[in-house]
C-alpha cells in the first residue's frame, strides 16, 4: 500500500453518517492534520477512524490469547517487561487483569522528599535590588532543580508500575488538564498537581474538574492568580483585572470544545468567555501544604454575569454546573469531548464518533465516574479489534518506558534526597545538584529531544499524539536514543563512564530471561523474544537479518552463547525496527 | 549494503552509528547542486526563483505594544499600566509615519524599515474572528472563512498543485524537500489533500544517516498496523533522503553571527539551505511565546528583541550571499490582543499589524493606525485591503508569480472544496516590480516627502503632492502591480520645496497602482486605487 493511501484515508471507508470533522471538533481534525507532519497521519482529507468490526461498546467474547494480553498490558502501562506479561497472564483471564489494573483502592503514593510541602517565595522585605534579584534567582532555581525531581519521581513510578492503569490515565490527564512545569514554577505545586490527576484518574470527572479548577499549578499556569476583580490578593483597590486565559480553555480544551458534537455549533461565544472570567474570579493558589486554591471574596466580582444564555451572580460552581449541564443527555457535551481524549490516548489517534459516543453517554449514565467507562472500553470488542491492536504509535515516554522495561535496562530509582548548594556560579547565583541525573537524562534530555518532556507539553492543548510523533525531526532521535542506550550504553554494566549517567544494558544476561535460553534453539528464543517486543513480528526478511545479528559469528545453534556485543547489536536493531514504534 | 553486514563490521571496526551513514550515502552518485535549481525541483508552474520565508510568531502577539500609535490618547488610557509610550523608552518612532513607533527592543530590526525593506500592513485580520489559539491558527493555515472547517493548508495545496504527482515515498536522492518547517510548532499549513507537502526539521539534519532496510513488504489487504507501519518507514525512508541531500551539498556557512536563541539558530539553518541552493520554496520558522495574559511588559520585550535581532542578522546574512532579492519574509500570528490590559497582559485579540521584509520589498506602513475608539466586542477592527487572504494572495502574485487561476485554486476552491466565500482578492503592490530597482538610500530618503495622492480611490483624474529638500532631478512615475510602467508624470529638475502634480487616470483599468518620487539619492512610494 503506498504511503499517500494511507494519508488520505487509512484506506479505509468513512463510517455511514458519520461526517469528516464533525465530531472531531477543533479537538482532533485540524490538530490531526496539524499533526506535524506533512507526512503526518493524515492528508487534508477528514482524518478517517478505524474501520472495526464492532464500533460501539459491546463487549469482547472471543479468546482472551496472550496477543489480547499483551495488547490490553502494551496500553494501559509503560512497556511490558516478560515478568510482568507472565505474572498477569497468571492471574488467567481479562477481567481479573482488568480488576488489577482498574483497581481504585491503590493508594497514592507517599510524598518523595519532605522538599513538596515547601514554597519558596520571594523575600519582600529586601529592598536592595541586587539583593532582592539574588534572593529571586536563587530560590526559582532551587525550584526548578525541584521540579525536575518531580518529574524524575513521576517517570520513576511509571517505569516501576507493573500492576496499574492509573498513571498511564493520569499522564493522559495531564495531556487534558495541561500545566507547564516551566510556568508553574513550583516544584510543590507540581507535586499536588501530579497526586490530583492520580486522585481522581479513576475517580468522578465533575469532581475532577471542580479540582483542577482550584489547583495551585493551574492557577498559576492559566493565570488565575491574576484573575481578579475590585481588590488585588494584598488588598489594594484595581477595579476590573479580569484575566480570561482559565475561563477559555476550561472551555475549549478542558470540558466542552469549541463545538458542539451534534450541531458542529460553537459551545459558547466570545461573551461567555468574557463572562466566565468575571465569575472565575477571586481564586488564589494556597502556600502552605497541602497546597490548594484560596477563593478571597475580595478578589471576586459578585456582580451579575450572563453566561451560556443564564444570567445571575455566577462563580466557579455555577459555571461548572451550567458548562456540564450542556448537551442532550445533559452533560454530553462535556462527556463526548472529554471521552474523546480517553479514546485518542487508549485505542487510536482518530476519534471513533460512535464508539466514543457510546462512551460519553455511559459517563453521563454512570454519574460522571470513570472507571465505569475504562472497564467498558477495556473489555470491548472494539478494543481488541485486529485494526486497533498495535496500530497505534508509541508515545515518546512510552518509546522510552518498553527500551528500558522490555530490554531490562537498569538506573539508580529516584534518590529523594535534598538538594542543597553545592557553589556558586560566576555571576554569584547559587548552583544546586541534581540528585537524579539518569533520571533527568530520560526525563528531559530524551523526553525534550522526542517531543514529550513529562510535565511540560509546549501548549495548553497539550501533545498530539498518534502519526503526529513521527516525523523527519523526531524519527533519527529515536534511533539515536536507541543507540545510546542499547547499542552503545551511556555506561555499561553501572560503572559511571559518563559523567553520574548510569543506564545498564547487559544484553547477555537479558537474552538470557527468556524461555528456552540456555536449552532450546536461538531461531526459537529469538521467537519469542521479537513476538513480544515488536508490535508486528518481523517477515522472513527482517527475522533472517535480526538473527544473523545476535549471530554474527554463525555458531552452530547449539553451542549459541549470549556475547554482550552481539547481543546488544540485536537489541537495538530490534528497537530500531519501525516495528517497536507500533502500540 | 546490507544491515547485517554492516553490523558485523561494526563490531570488528568498533565504529559508531554515523558510519552507517557515511557507508549508505557514498553508494548514491553524487549530484552537484548549484544555484539554479532553485527553479528546476519545482516541476512544473513555479514562475520564478522566489522564496519565502514565513515566521510564526505564536500565542498571539501584542500588536499595540509592537507598533505603539505613540500619540493616540486612547491608547493611554486603555493601557494605563503596560502603555510604553512613556519618557524613558526609547522606542523608534518612524521616520515617515510619526504616529507609530516600534518597541524599543526592536532597535535591531529598526534599519530595516529606515531602510525601505520592510513594509508593515495595520489592522491584517478576518470577519467573525476566532479568538482560540488552535482555531485562530487553524483558519490562518488553512485559509478559510472563519465558519468553513478544513484539513488542508494553504501552502499545502500551493506546492500539490505545483508538483502534481509528488509522493514522499519515492522522493529521489539528492532531491530538497519542497517546503520546510522549523521551529518547535508544526501545522497544517503545509498539508494538501494527497499528503503532506513539508517536512518538519529540528535543524539542518545530520548528513547522511542513511541505511539500506531489509524490510518485509506490507501485505495486500493489511490491517491497520501494517498501515502505520507503513507510514513509519516511509517517514524513515524521507528522513535518510532528505539526509542523503544534506550530505551531497556543499552546505555554506553563515556569513554573519546569528544571535544565540532557538530562533536565531533555525533563521540561520534556513539562510544556509537558500545559499547552499536548496530548491526549497517556502520555510515556516515558529517563535513561540507570546500568549502574555501576563508578564507582556517584560516577556513580549524579550521576544521581540530576539526576534528583531534574528530578522536583521538573517537579512544581513541573506544579502552577504548575494541571495536576498529573491527572499521575502512575512510574520503571522493566529490573532492579535485585546486593546484594553488586564492588568499585567492582554487576552486574546484580533488584529494586528505584520512585517513583510526583504530587499524587494515596497517599504512603508500600509493602512490606517488602529481605530481604539470603535471597537468591536472589546476588539479590534480590520482593515478590508488587509484581510489576511488578500495579503496571501498578494505574496502569491506577485512574489511567487502565481497565476490568478491557480490563486484561486489556493484561496478559494478545489478539488470540490471551497475554502473561501471570497472570489477577488485584492493584490497590495508590496513588491518592487520587476525591472524597477528598489529604492538603496537609507535616511536620505526622509528629506523627501510625497503625499498620499488624492482624491484616492481616482476617478478620473488625482493630484499628486510631494517636497523635495534640494533642487535635484526628480522622477515620479506610475506602475501597475504588474510592473509596467504607467506614466511618467514627473522626469526633470525641480527647484527644493513643495510641487503637485495631476495624473489622469480615465483611460486606466480599475485596481492597485504604485506611484514613485525618486531622486539620485533616494525613493518613496506609495499606492494609489483607481476606479471608474
Amino acid at each position: 500500500m503506498k504511503r499517500r493511501d494511507f494519508l488520505s484515508a487509512s484506506g479505509l471507508a468513512t463510517l455511514a453518517g458519520v461526517s469528516g470533522v464533525t465530531g472531531f471538533g477543533s479537538l482532533v481534525g485540524p490538530s490531526r492534520a496539524s499533526a506535524a507532519n506533512h507526512s503526518g497521519g493524515n492528508s487534508g482529507s477528514a482524518p478517517q477512524p478505524l474501520q472495526t468490526l464492532s464500533s460501539d461498546l459491546s463487549p469482547f467474547t472471543g479468546s482472551f490469547s496472550d496477543t489480547e494480553l499483551r495488547h490490553l498490558l502494551r496500553r494501559s502501562m509503560l512497556g511490558v517487561s516478560f515478568a510482568q506479561f507472565t505474572a498477569m497472564k497468571a492471574l488467567g483471564g481479562m477481567q481479573p487483569v482488568l480488576d488489577k489494573l482498574l483497581d481504585t483502592s491503590l493508594p497514592l503514593p507517599a510524598k518523595p522528599t519532605p522538599y513538596v510541602d515547601e514554597l519558596l517565595l520571594a523575600d519582600t522585605t529586601i529592598t536592595d535590588p541586587v539583593l532582592k534579584l539574588k534572593d529571586q534567582t536563587n530560590k526559582a532555581r532551587l525550584e526548578a532543580m525541584r521540579s525536575t525531581q518531580v518529574r524524575n519521581w513521576w517517570l520513576d513510578l511509571m517505569l516501576k508500575n507493573d500492576t496499574s492503569i492509573r498513571e498511564k490515565m493520569a499522564l493522559m490527564w495531564s495531556n487534558h488538564f495541561v500545566v507547564g512545569s516551566s510556568v508553574v514554577g513550583h516544584a510543590g505545586y507540581l507535586y499536588q498537581y501530579t497526586q490530583t490527576l492520580r486522585q481522581y484518574a479513576l475517580g468522578n470527572l465533575k469532581d475532577f474538574v471542580t479540582a483542577i479548577s482550584t489547583d495551585p499549578a493551574m492557577l498559576v499556569y492559566l493565570n488565575g492568580n491574576q484573575n481578579y476583580w475590585g481588590q488585588d490578593p494584598e488588598g489594594n483597590t484595581v477595579g476590573d483585572h479580569v484575566n480570561e486565559n482559565f475561563g477559555r480553555e476550561l472551555m475549549e480544551l478542558f470540558t466542552l470544545g469549541r463545538l458542539d458534537p451534534i450541531t458542529q455549533q460553537p459551545n459558547y461565544t466570545e461573551l461567555d468567555i468574557q463572562n466566565a472570567g468575571q465569575a472565575l474570579s477571586g481564586w488564589q493558589p494556597g502556600t502552605t501544604a497541602p497546597f490548594q486554591g484560596e477563593f478571597i471574596s475580595t478578589c471576586h466580582n459578585p456582580g451579575l454575569k450572563t453566561f451560556l444564555g443564564r444570567t445571575g451572580n455566577y462563580a466557579l460552581a455555577d459555571v461548572l454546573g451550567l458548562i456540564f449541564g450542556k448537551g442532550t443527555p445533559k452533560g454530553y457535551n462535556v462527556a463526548y469531548f472529554v471521552c474523546q481524549k480517553i479514546y485518542t490516548a487508549f485505542v487510536y489517534w482518530i476519534p471513533n464518533p460512535t464508539v466514543v459516543d457510546a462512551m460519553a453517554k455511559l459517563l453521563v449514565s454512570s454519574n460522571w465516574e470513570i472507571a465505569p467507562v475504562m472497564q467498558a472500553l477495556l473489555s470491548s470488542a472494539h478494543f481488541y479489534d485486529v485494526n486497533v491492536i498495535s496500530a497505534h504509535i508509541k508515545s515518546p515516554i512510552e518509546f522510552i518506558g518498553s527500551v528500558i522495561r522490555e530490554f531490562e535496562v537498569t538506573y539508580p530509582p529516584f534518590d529523594p534526597k535534598s538538594i542543597d548548594v553545592i557553589g556558586v556560579d560566576a555571576d554569584g547565583f547559587n548552583q544546586y545538584p541534581d540528585s537524579n541525573p539518569t533520571l533527568t537524562y530520560l526525563s528531559e534530555t530524551l523526553g525534550g529531544a522526542l517531543g514529550q518532556m513529562l510535565l511540560n507539553p509546549p501548549n495548553v492543548k497539550g501533545w498530539s499524539l498518534g502519526a503526529d510523533w513521527i516525523n523527519e525531526k523526531t524519527f533519527p532521535q529515536r534511533q539515536a536514543s536507541v543507540a545510546a542506550i542499547l547499542k552503545y550504553p551511556i555506561t555499561f554494566d553501572g560503572s559511571a563512564a559518563a559523567g553520574n549517567i548510569s543506564l545498564a544494558f547487559r544484553a547477555d544476561t537479558w537474552a538470557q530471561t527468556w524461555p528456552g535460553a540456555g536449552t532450546d534453539k536461538i531461531s526459537i528464543v529469538v521467537k519469542g523474544i521479537e513476538s513480544h517486543i515488536l508490535g508486528i513480528p518481523p517477515g522472513p526478511l527482517e527475522t533472517e537479518d535480526l538473527y544473523n545479528t545476535i549471530n554474527a559469528l554463525k555458531l552452530p545453534e547449539v553451542e549459541f552463547h549470549y556475547s554482550p556485543d552481539y547481543g546488544a547489536l540485536y537489541a537495538a536493531a530490534l528497537a530500531e525496527y519501525p516495528e517497536f514504534q507500533l502500540i | 549494503m546490507k544491515r547485517r553486514e554492516f553490523l558485523t563490521k561494526g563490531v570488528q571496526l568498533g565504529v559508531a552509528a554515523n558510519a552507517l551513514g557515511f557507508i549508505g550515502s557514498a553508494m548514491t552518485p553524487i549530484q552537484a547542486f548549484g544555484r539554479s535549481p532553485l527553479r528546476g525541483a519545482l516541476s512544473t508552474a513555479s514562475t520564478n526563483d522566489n522564496i519565502l520565508v514565513l515566521v510564526q510568531l505564536l500565542g498571539g502577539n501584542d500588536g499595540l505594544n509592537c507598533l505603539v500609535p505613540v500619540k493616540d490618547p486612547q491608547y493611554t488610557a486603555l493601557r494605563p499600566n503596560l502603555r510604553i509610550n512613556r519618557s524613558g523608552i526609547d522606542l523608534k518612532v518612524l521616520p515617515d509615519h510619526d504616529s507609530l513607533a516600534m518597541h524599543d527592543r526592536m532597535a535591531a530590526a529598526f534599519p530595516l524599515y529606515t531602510a525601505r525593506k520592510m513594509a508593515i500592513l495595520q489592522n491584517v485580520g478576518y470577519a467573525n474572528p476566532e479568538l482560540s489559539h488552535f482555531r485562530g491558527a487553524d483558519i490562518v493555515h488553512t485559509a478559510t472563512d472563519s465558519n468553513i472547517y478544513k484539513h488542508t493548508g494553504w501552502l499545502g495545496r500551493l506546492l500539490s498543485d505545483q508538483n502534481p504527482g509528488f509522493d514522499p515515498t519515492k522522493v529521489v536522492a539528492g532531491s530538497s524537500p519542497l517546503g520546510v518547517n522549523l521551529g518547535s510548532a508544526t501545522s497544517n499549513i503545509f498539508l494538501a489533500k494527497s499528503g503532506g507537502m513539508g517536512v518538519p526539521l529540528s535543524h539542518l539534519p545530520d548528513a547522511g544517516n542513511s541505511a539500506a532496510h531489509n524490510y518485509d513488504p506490507i501485505p495486500s489487504n493489511p490491517s491497520t498496523a501494517y498501515q502505520t507501519l507503513d507510514f513509519v518507514r516511509s517517514v524513515q525512508k524521507e528522513t535518510e533522503v532528505y539526509s542523503d541531500t544534506i550530505a551531497k551539498r556543499a552546505i555554506k556557512a553563515n556569513r554573519v553571527t546569528y544571535p544565540s536563541t532557538e530562533f536565531a539558530s533555525n533563521m540561520a539553518s534556513v539562510a544556509q539551505m537558500i545559499a547552499s541552493g536548496f530548491s526549497t520554496k517556502v520555510y515556516v520558522v515558529t517563535h513561540s511565546g507570546y500568549d502574555h495574559h501576563s508578564n507582556l511588559l517584560s516577556g513580549q520585550a524579550g521576544l521581540l528583541n530576539d526576534l528583531s535581532e534574528a530578522l536583521m542578522a538573517f537579512q544581513n546574512d541573506l544579502e552577504a550571499f548575494k541571495v536576498a532579492d529573491n527572499v521575502v519574509t512575512m510574520t503571522y500570528s493566529e490573532f492579535g490582543r485585546r486593546p484594553a490590559e488586564n492588568g499585567s497582559g492582554t487576552d486574546h485579540g484580533t488584529s494586528y499589524p505584520l512585517f513583510v521584509i526583504g530587499t524587494r520589498v515596497s517599504g512603508g506602513v500600509r493602512g490606517a493606525d488602529p481605530d481604539l475608539v470603535n471597537l468591536v466586542n472589546n476588539n479590534l477592527n480590520y482593515d478590508p485591503d488587509h484581510e489576511f487572504r488578500n495579503v496571501y494572495a498578494t505574496v502569491l502574485s506577485e512574489w511567487l508569480g502565481i497565476s490568478d487561476a491557480e490563486i484561486s485554486n489556493v484561496l478559494t476552491s478545489s478539488n470540490g472544496e471551497t475554502y473561501s466565500t471570497i472570489t477577488k482578492f485584492k493584490k497590495l503592490g508590496l513588491f518592487w516590480p520587476a525591472g524597477v530597482a528598489p529604492e538603496t538610500s537609507q535616511s536620505a530618503g526622509f528629506g523627501l516627502t510625497l503625499g498620499q495622492n488624492y482624491p484616492n480611490p481616482s476617478r478620473g483624474s488625482t493630484t499628486i503632492e510631494f517636497a523635495i529638500p534640494q533642487s535635484t532631478h526628480v522622477e515620479l512615475g506610475v506602475w501597475d502591480v504588474g510592473g509596467r510602467e504607467i506614466a511618467r508624470i514627473v522626469d526633470g529638475t525641480l527647484a527644493a520645496g513643495p510641487h503637485r502634480a495631476v495624473l489622469a487616470t480615465g483611460s486606466l483599468a480599475e485596481g492597485t497602482y504604485i506611484y514613485r518620487l525618486k531622486t539620485p539619492l533616494s525613493q518613496i512610494t506609495k499606492q494609489m486605487t483607481v476606479v471608474r
